[in-house]
């Protein structure tokens, strides 16, 4: 018998996922199974598109790695137990502000009469507003940050929950330094957290489509839009649902490598 | 016995319910003073529904339930029709309408039952999309003129033809869209009409969008309030569109230049494929048609009506505003239509994207 988890993944998650695939590979306009992928190629910019993408969504996790770490760090190790608790559900309603809300918050902190803008010209370090702080790459990767960072610090601090203070004290007794007793126990001890985090956040971060809408500039283009484009404005189902695809599969072998890679910690 | 009453009574009170709930529409009717009853449901840009347009409407009929939803953008308009949106009356422009027709989207329009049809200008029944196929698929209420929108400040001399749009390096928007980039790009290069172009026009046209990227500071998305908020946060120094945006930001850095020959639109409303209610799709179109929605038309966005009995009450300050005057030089305007060829431009417009 079925775990009763799959009455809802069945209707919700893998009939849509089928109804994608059959769009992908069955094309309305008659064409073989793989016309749509082909089609799909030939609009020569789709590579640079995916590799733009992966570009983002790489910079991103990295900037959301390099301020969640620490954050979670100190949340586990460095904060009392009950202040713990309140913090992490503050990082988390930061992060269901709705995305619009959001991204015009943001607009009002890059734009060239943004926060940043003028503290740059008040300081006198620049005499006229910075072009390329708002609609850039720039803005895109940080925007993204923005939203999805309390998603990459909860998991690495639930990892580092699990370090219990004698693996620690074992550590200091040791005579390790406190460089070392991090390298040592709490890097490796919280890398799962750290591919948790990744699955949570690399694959939606490389999906999205409204974030280089709306603060990307004229080029700052990712697969997530690619696919809208092709529903919006060309009319191309196929198109869009072997795009679509080509994205899942992507993620599939991401997640796959991730999991992989977690077990090897895990011991497993 | 209680079961099966129960069973009796509430098995059709529940189709009913779902019925409902599926989108099935009351015909409705029309009351001995002339109201329409029944649900109308209306899928329009939000300025149909200001106040000072549509409540009315809803007050002349008080036993007819108005269901809106507020469209975001031609493109998102025309595929949520297609994918099977269920309504009564579609704000389209000419343009989408081609797509919308195409896709069976729409029934044609009973040109008898618009009171005033016979008072419709010939520029906005002759235009492009609204009549096709011996049918009549839109009725056409307003229009307007797309020129540069520009700010003063960074343009002391105003520009003066549609090629200064790209070969400025001032900041340049435009919507994402093909049609407003290639037809403008088109004019810039002097090809005329935009939607016979031949694939070496074509060709230049994307060159043309491809060098102009530089400048670009971003494609915006959906209707006006997105070029608003760019405009008014200084992002932006100049775009294509007609006045709109000049009149709503009136005091500001910003100035309207008409073009030799201009980007002309029309639209109006068109009625869905699974419309019922028709009494009520009528009165709604006549009453969208009328002097006194017309007028707000006019005087509050500056738009050009499409009927001569609302020009006729119009002050001539109010005409002169919204070009109105010269209605019958926008006959040889460039038309904001489809391609001949819509495929080949999408795809530019996707590689000048991808580049």
């Amino acid at each position: 018998m079925l775990p009763i988890g799959y009455l809802v993944l069945i209707p919700l998650f893998y009939v849509p996922v089928v109804l994608l695939l059959v769009k992908a590979f069955q094309p309305d306009n008659g064409g073989g199974a793989f016309s749509a992928f082909t089609s799909v190629f030939s609009e020569g910019h789709l590579l640079g598109t995916i590799r733009q993408s992966f570009e983002i969504a790489g910079l991103s996790f990295g900037l959301m790695l390099l301020l969640g770490y620490p954050l979670a760090y100190l949340v586990c190790f460095k904060m009392q137990q009950r202040f713990q608790l309140p913090t992490l559900l503050l990082l988390v309603m930061s992060g269901s502000i709705s995305d619009i809300v959001r991204i015009f918050g943001w607009y009002s902190l890059l734009g060239r009469e943004g926060v940043i803008n003028s503290a740059l010209m008040h300081l006198g370090i620049t005499h006229a507003p910075v072009d390329g702080l708002l609609f850039s790459r720039f803005a895109v990767v940080i925007v993204l940050t923005s939203g999805w960072l309390p998603y990459v610090v909860i998991p690495i601090y639930s990892a580092m929950r699990t370090i219990e203070a004698r693996q620690l004290e074992a550590a200091r007794d040791l005579y390790s330094s406190p460089f070392a007793t991090f390298k040592n126990v709490v890097l490796p001890m919280s890398t799962p957290g750290i591919l948790g985090a990744f699955i949570i956040v690399f694959i939606p971060v490389l999906s999205d489509f409204a974030t280089p809408q709306l603060v990307g500039g004229p080029s700052s283009l990712m697969i997530g839009n690619f696919v809208s484009d092709q529903v919006l404005q060309v009319g191309d189902l196929p198109a869009a649902a072997a795009a679509a695809a080509l994205l899942l599969a992507m993620s599939v072998v991401l997640i796959g490598v991730a999991q992989r890679v977690t077990r090897k910690f895990h011991g497993g | 016995m209680v079961k099966r009453r129960i069973a009796l009574i509430g098995v059709p009170v529940l189709l009913c319910g779902l019925l409902s709930a599926c989108g099935g529409n009351s015909n409705g009717g029309i009351n001995a003073n002339g109201s329409v009853t029944g649900t109308l449901r209306i899928f329009s840009y939000a300025d149909a529904f200001a106040p000072n347009v549509f409540d009315a409407f809803t007050k002349a009929n008080p036993d007819l339930t108005v269901e809106k939803s507020e469209i975001a953008s031609d493109d998102g308009a025309v595929a949520k029709l297609k994918g099977g949106f269920k309504t009564d009356v579609v704000n389209t422009c000419a343009g989408p309408i081609d797509d919308e027709v195409a896709n069976g989207s729409l029934q044609p329009i009973d040109t008898s039952r618009i009171k005033d049809w016979n008072q419709i200008y010939p520029f906005f029944t002759n235009f492009k999309g609204v009549q096709s196929g011996g049918k009549t698929w839109m009725l056409p209420l307003i229009g307007g003129a797309y020129g540069l929108v520009y700010r003063p400040s960074a343009f002391p001399i105003p520009p003066t033809s549609w090629m200064d749009l790209f070969t400025t390096n001032k900041r340049v928007t435009s919507p994402d869209d093909p049609l407003t980039n290639i037809v403008t790009a088109a004019l810039a290069l002097g090809y005329f009409p935009p939607q016979s172009m031949t694939k070496d026009q074509l060709n230049n046209v994307q060159d043309l969008l491809i060098k102009q990227k530089k400048h670009v500071v971003t494609y915006y998305q959906g209707a006006g309030a997105a070029l608003a908020t760019l405009w008014k946060n200084d992002e932006v120094d100049i775009t294509a569109l007609d006045l709109s945006l000049v009149n709503e930001l009136k005091g500001q850095d910003i100035a309207f230049a008409p073009m030799s020959i201009p980007l002309a639109y029309a639209c109006g409303f068109s009625i869905a494929k699974d419309a019922k209610n028709l009494d009520a799709v009528y009165a709604y179109l006549n009453y969208a048609l009328s002097p006194a929605v017309q007028t707000v038309q006019a005087t509050s966005y500056s738009y050009l009506v499409s009927s001569k009995l609302t020009v006729a009450g119009l002050p001539a300050s109010v005409l002169a505003k919204s070009g109105q005057k010269n209605l019958d030089s926008y006959t040889k305007a460039a038309t904001y239509g489809r391609a001949n060829d819509q495929a080949a431009w999408t795809k530019l417009w996707q590689n000048v994207k991808g580049s």
